[in-house]
């Protein structure tokens, strides 16, 4: 009895303190710098605050009201929903350049590097790059399109074709993330199943569908959550390549906007505060769906 | 305790994004407080050295000059010393902003004109000292549209820095090509209006192959025209936008957006207006003054020609934009406004005018023989004559101008429902409350 009370005691003192000390600078940079802010935000929204003084008078619900009735505010809500097309295809490229650059082909590690090159480029020096290979009459997308015979189109110049540019440029700055992780996983599917497999006669395909794929599951559901978040936070892609008739205002854009243009510092913080809300029931929502398998 | 660190984890993530954000542009992170030991005017005394901190939005130019301005202000004012901060220009909101939220704005800072009567109004900052500068002074010796903006309630809250209006830019080899006066340029609106048709190429398919004026809804060049043409775009005393319901604003606007949606001279997807410019496949640009320095160095190869903007019945309206020298309400008074006085000095002026190409403000300068040296500059000088002082010079006020031009080229809503709407929304983001 003596011997079973004592160790869990010395288990609690000497290790479960040292991680919590590792995490300690982190969390409290988090709390400081993020969610006291984002805390901060709830008191803020009920006030006709314009951050052009500290003067803020209370205003109640006003500027919940005003946002339900904010036709732009819904309209970005929808350029954000759009937005998540993003989502799959940058799985679906990362995985792919990762099944490719799994097996042992000459050069694997250089187009490693290249491939993630993007990830680690600017965001903001990337969209110059992009506006020039945008440029619908002198660009070299439509350079492409025009070799091949097909018509050129204006791109994010365009509010049809707006939205679709930003995910195609959102795409190609993030699929090597994707590749990274997906590299990583593959790494923990066992050769010897894939074989046994083989040699039971399933096709290739087959055991990619049946095998492969599945074990991938912790990357699949890591990736997800993150690339869900990512375009929550998409600002500078559409900050930069801006589409006409506000075809590419996320909400962040807009709450940008509203907050630094408008200085209507009340009125940001409250579609902060319900933007804060639906990314939080989403991620919930993704945890429960997903039982925390990640973790 | 999964489930604990699992919240905790989610809770981190999703505020992850927002922080995510304050890597951005967005960023809303207040700075560190300005370090004002400037204590209040009334307190002071006299013999105690006062420090001003001023900001000011970077370029190499810009910072190697203020910083000898300041050396030499520091001379002339020995019990007066600037702490000088440098800030670049994309940063400068964003940073400017959370200081006036937490009243840790600098002494003295720049804003854009247009910002002056908001502040104002905010009560974050203050009118100029008149025991320094005299008001009746500034009123007979400025460029009435430079300060006319700076004024409110009959108190000077700044003084007019980095002045611009606008001017005619043509391009000699496309002008010359397509038998028009490449040196004379378009001298009246419908001539010009005619040029940008005639300079105006498709292609076999129709595309646009060359760009008669790359005219798309710019604030200064629509409220130009519009003067010229007898409109009334705002109206001070009401505080009113009044493009829509004035008809010979209407029917400006309407001329002035037909060379886009109807003749067809430009496109946003066709190219970059100036950069369309620079490249020789745009014709015609109405532009800032500051372009003479920069098309040069941007564009060496372009052989360009500018002129004043085409007159209207003999009138040569062009609209002026400028920022603004203005102090905190917390700023002491006589000394900031001392340093403010310096800043906008004729001496200064004239320096700051032949190092940047800014036009100056102060009238003694339009007939300096120094600034009218260069032909190109003397124009941009002369343009201060018919100035008028413009009214979008908010960042707001250019986005919703921007937006409805926006709509204007690219739906088929009928203009005067446009004007309408946008004429309602400019009118309620210039009274919001502050």
């Amino acid at each position: 009895m003596k011997t079973t009370s004592v160790v869990p005691r010395k288990r609690l003192s000497s290790i479960k303190i040292a991680p919590y000390l590792f995490v300690a600078p982190a969390v409290i940079y988090i709390f400081v710098v993020t969610l006291i802010p984002v805390i901060m935000a709830l008191p803020i929204s009920f006030t006709n605050w314009s951050a052009l003084s500290p003067n803020k008078t209370f205003v109640g619900f006003d500027n919940y009201i005003k946002l339900f009735k904010d036709e732009n505010f819904w309209k970005s809500c929808w350029v954000t929903t759009q937005m998540f097309v993003f989502v799959p295809l940058v799985m679906a490229a990362g995985l792919g350049v990762s099944l490719l650059l799994n097996s042992k082909i000459r050069g694997r590690n250089f187009f490693r590097v290249i491939f993630y090159s993007p990830v680690i480029t600017s965001t903001v020096a990337a969209a110059i790059l992009f506006e020039y290979f945008f440029q619908p009459t002198f660009g070299l997308f439509n350079a492409i399109l025009k070799f091949f015979g097909a018509a050129p189109i204006g791109w994010y110049l365009n509010a049809e074709t707006a939205v679709m540019s930003i995910i195609i440029f959102k795409v190609w700055k993030g699929f090597g993330a994707a590749m990274l992780i997906y590299l990583a996983g593959l790494q923990d599917v066992p050769g010897e199943i894939r074989e046994a497999a083989s040699i039971d006669g399933a096709s290739p395909w087959q055991s990619f569908r049946y095998i492969t794929l599945p074990l991938l599951r912790p990357a699949h559901i890591y990736l997800l959550i993150r690339n869900v978040i990512a375009v929550f936070m998409i600002f500078q892609e559409t900050y930069m390549l801006e589409g006409p008739l506000n075809s590419t205002r996320t909400v962040v854009n807009y709450i940008y906007s509203q907050g630094f243009n408008s200085f209507q510092m009340g009125y940001a913080s409250a579609m902060s505060f319900v933007l804060f809300i639906i990314v939080m029931t989403i991620t919930v929502i993704q945890y429960k769906v997903t039982k925390m398998d990640v973790l | 305790m999964k489930k604990t660190l699992a919240t905790l984890l989610a809770a981190t993530m999703i505020a992850g994004s927002f922080a995510g954000c304050g890597n951005s542009p967005a960023s809303g992170a207040a700075p560190a407080p300005a370090t004002s030991s400037a204590a209040p005017a009334s307190e002071a005394k006299p013999a105690e050295p006062v420090t001003l901190t001023y900001w000011q939005h970077s370029s190499a130019a810009r910072d190697e000059m203020m910083t000898n301005l300041v050396a030499e202000f520091e001379k002339q004012n020995p019990n007066i010393k600037v702490k000088l901060e440098f800030i670049p220009e994309k940063d400068y909101t964003q940073k400017l902003v959370p200081s006036l939220a937490t009243a840790t704005a600098p002494d003295v800072f720049q804003v854009q004109a247009g910002m002056a009567s908001k502040l104002a109004a905010a009560g974050s900052i203050q009118p100029l000292d008149p025991s320094v500068i005299a008001y009746d002074k500034i009123a007979t010796d400025f460029v009435p549209a430079t300060v006319e903006g700076l004024k409110v309630n009959d108190k000077y809250y700044g003084m007019p820095t980095d002045v611009q209006t606008v001017l005619t830019f043509w391009n000699k080899k496309l002008v010359a090509e397509a038998g028009l006066d490449a040196e004379k340029g378009p001298q009246t609106w419908d001539e010009f209006y005619e040029w940008a048709r005639k300079l105006t190429k498709k292609d076999a398919s129709g595309n646009l192959a060359q760009s008669g004026w790359g005219g798309k809804g710019y604030h200064a060049e629509v409220q130009s025209y519009v003067e010229a043409c007898g409109g009334k775009f705002y109206d001070a005393a009401t505080k009113q936008f009044q493009f829509a319901d004035d008809p010979k604003s209407v029917e400006a606007i309407r001329k002035y957006a037909s060379l886009y949606r109807d003749d067809k001279v430009y496109n946003t997807e066709f190219v970059a207006n100036w950069a369309g410019f620079r490249q020789g496949v745009v014709a015609m640009m109405i532009g800032h003054p500051a372009m003479l320095g920069n098309l040069p160095t941007t564009a060496p190869d372009l052989d360009f020609a500018v002129g004043l903007l085409p007159a209207q019945d003999g009138k040569r309206p062009a609209c002026t934009s400028s920022w603004a020298y203005v102090m905190s309400n917390k700023a002491p008074s006589v000394e900031a406004t001392k340093f403010i006085e310096f800043l906008s000095s004729e001496a200064v002026e004239k320096e700051w005018t032949l190092k940047t190409g800014e036009l100056p403000a102060r009238n003694v300068l339009l007939t300096d023989a120094d600034l009218l040296k260069d032909a190109k500059s003397s124009i941009a000088i002369k343009s201060l004559e018919e100035s008028f002082v413009g009214i979008i010079q908010t960042p707001s006020l250019n986005t919703l101008l921007k937006e409805m031009f926006d709509e204007i080229y690219k739906t088929d809503k009928p203009l005067e429902e446009i004007l309408k709407t946008y004429q309602q929304k400019m009118t309620d983001d210039i009274n919001a409350p502050v």
